[in-house]
């Protein structure tokens, strides 16, 4: 199993099918800390990317998710447009020169979006944003990947680790951005980003592997 | 949702053709959430960008014109502007004097202003950044650069502007845009949350009777919460704080400036200035200059803020001259 340009495109229609779904509850759990636009920022954000996208001919996987960071960083503005485009922007350049990525390259790209992230954002974990489901999905992949496991298995460990990440947020007070402004009146409440970036994943995976349920 | 809106996508560029339309002789369109006044970019002059996510009218959308901003960007509401936006901003901006990039400090603005900050410098533009940072509640003075910007927006744009229009150089208008935000303090009190036009959902809850201190312009947790206090004690806890944070010392002279966040009456206002005044006297504390109103709202949120700016020589000269934008006018 690899992941191509292909695989890509659908993980990004599965995804702005899926923030779409969720925007609503997504700008819920923003509100309850920020000012509750989470939702429909993300939402703005992925469908110009996948625009974007549709509108290009299928290039490199590295070109598509440049073309999609792209998307997103020139609609989306806030906090989230430069921190999203960034992510991609960073897988797209660790898939640079790759027709197709294997599970090593895969986890490259994602450490690499990471990478770009923290450059940025200078968020570290702990800090209640999307770095709380993100990073805690790497460490899981490559820990099943350094175990032996096929690429399927990788992403299924990724996404349960998101989630696990995203729960955990609930117990953090957040010390970036406008909700930090919350303290600890954010306690119980799971971050909003690190969900949209769950969600996120949790599309990567079901796409990779040929699960559609995300794109529905 | 209690709101005239038509799609919530369309919104803030549909705020920005309102106001190119209603101040069309004054102010043009650049871009779908940019608009500049009608001169710029001015041969000579050091070009003044401001920006920030929509929703605050009038600011920051109505602060562009003689003596106050060149070029402003706006982003969704409550939400900073995108960096291709901001760069068309500094482009629309650039006479060859170098640009500053003025907005207040928040993780998204700076981010996407930094960015594009980046992009003009690639593109030979000289740009520079000033921060406002007034807000004194979130963060010790320690910690000054961690504070929010909120309502001295127009003072110091307007010093920005009038220095810029004074013909001085990017090095003297740096530095005395930071000057002018260096002796900028201000704290508010709310007293009714806001809804969120694109989803009709309260940013956050405050019951009928209650009030919360430091609240945010986007609805972002203040600091204490208690029962609704009068004017007069509201007044006085809003100045005692303020006073201490700089600190303000008898024989200071200063903008005291009353805003009301968009639900507020003037009633209101006036009461608390009134209150105010006393309160400066008391402290032998001088008032070159009182302004009242809505300069910085955060959609319907009820209550008010104080801004005090501390004015030496240079920056009430700065002051004293000619503001002429739709937002913000000021005649000598």
């Amino acid at each position: 199993m690899s992941y191509t340009g292909t695989d890509f495109r659908r993980s990004a229609a599965a995804i702005t099918s899926k923030i779409s779904a969720e925007c609503m509850h997504l700008c819920e759990l923003d509100s309850a800390v920020g000012d509750g636009d989470h939702g429909t920022t993300i939402q703005r954000g992925t469908k110009a990317g996948l625009e974007k996208l549709q509108a290009s001919p299928p290039a490199s996987l590295s070109d598509d998710l440049s073309s999609f960071s792209m998307g997103m960083l020139s609609s989306m503005g806030g906090a989230s447009g430069p921190i999203y485009g960034s992510f991609f922007m960073g897988m797209a350049g660790a898939a640079k020169g790759h027709e197709s990525a294997d599970a090593p390259l895969f986890l490259a790209m994602l450490k690499q979006g990471l990478a770009q992230i923290q450059k940025i954002g200078k968020a570290e974990a702990g800090d209640k944003t999307l770095i709380d489901s993100l990073s805690p999905a790497i460490k899981a992949f490559e820990a099943a990947l350094t175990e032996g496991a096929d690429f399927a298995t990788c992403l299924q460990k990724m996404t349960v680790a998101a989630w696990a990440g995203v729960e955990h947020t609930k117990s953090l007070i957040s010390k970036r951005g406008r909700s930090r402004y919350a303290g600890e009146r954010g306690i119980g409440s799971p971050d909003a980003g690190a969900t949209s970036m769950a969600f996120m994943l949790e599309c990567f995976a079901n796409t990779a592997t040929g699960d559609k349920s995300c794109a529905s | 949702m209690r709101k005239l809106i038509n799609h919530p996508d369309n919104l803030a560029v549909e705020l920005i053709d309102g106001f190119v339309l209603t101040n069309s002789k004054k102010v043009k369109r650049v871009a779908r959430h940019v608009c500049a006044r009608s001169e710029a970019p001015i041969a000579g002059k050091v070009g003044i960008v401001i920006g920030g996510g929509a929703g605050h009218e009038p600011l920051f959308l109505e602060f562009i014109g003689r003596g106050m901003a060149d070029v402003s960007v706006h982003g969704q509401i409550f939400a900073a502007p995108t960096p291709d936006a901001i760069l068309t901003a500094i482009q629309a901006a650039d006479a060859g004097q170098g640009v500053i990039l003025l907005y207040n400090n928040y993780a998204g603005d700076v981010l996407n202003f930094d960015m594009a900050q980046d992009f003009a410098r690639m593109q030979g533009i000289e740009v520079e950044t000033v921060l406002i940072n007034d807000e004194i509640s979130a963060f010790p003075p320690e910690r000054a650069e961690e504070r929010r910007g909120t309502t001295a927006d127009h003072l110091v744009i307007h010093i920005a502007g009038a220095a810029a229009e004074s013909g001085a150089s990017f090095a003297e208008v740096l530095r005395i845009t930071r000057k002018a935000v260096f002796n900028s303090r201000s704290l508010g009190v709310s007293t009714a949350p806001c809804t969120l036009p694109e989803t009709g959902l309260s940013t956050f809850a405050l019951a009928d009777g209650r009030m919360e201190f430091g609240m945010g312009l986007h609805g972002e947790a203040g600091i204490r919460q208690c029962d609704l206090l009068t004017a007069d004690q509201t007044a006085d806890e809003l100045l005692a704080a303020i006073i201490a944070d700089l600190p303000f010392r008898g024989g200071d002279e200063v903008i005291a400036l009353i805003n009301g966040y968009g639900a507020t009456t003037r009633m209101e206002m006036f009461l608390v200035m009134r209150r105010m005044h006393a309160g400066l006297a008391e402290k032998g504390i001088t008032i070159h200059a009182s302004e009242l109103g809505e300069f910085c709202t955060a959609q319907e949120m009820g209550g008010v803020s104080v801004t005090l700016m501390r004015l030496d020589a240079e920056l009430k000269k700065f002051y004293d001259c000619a503001a002429d934008s739709p937002g913000y006018k000021s005649i000598p």
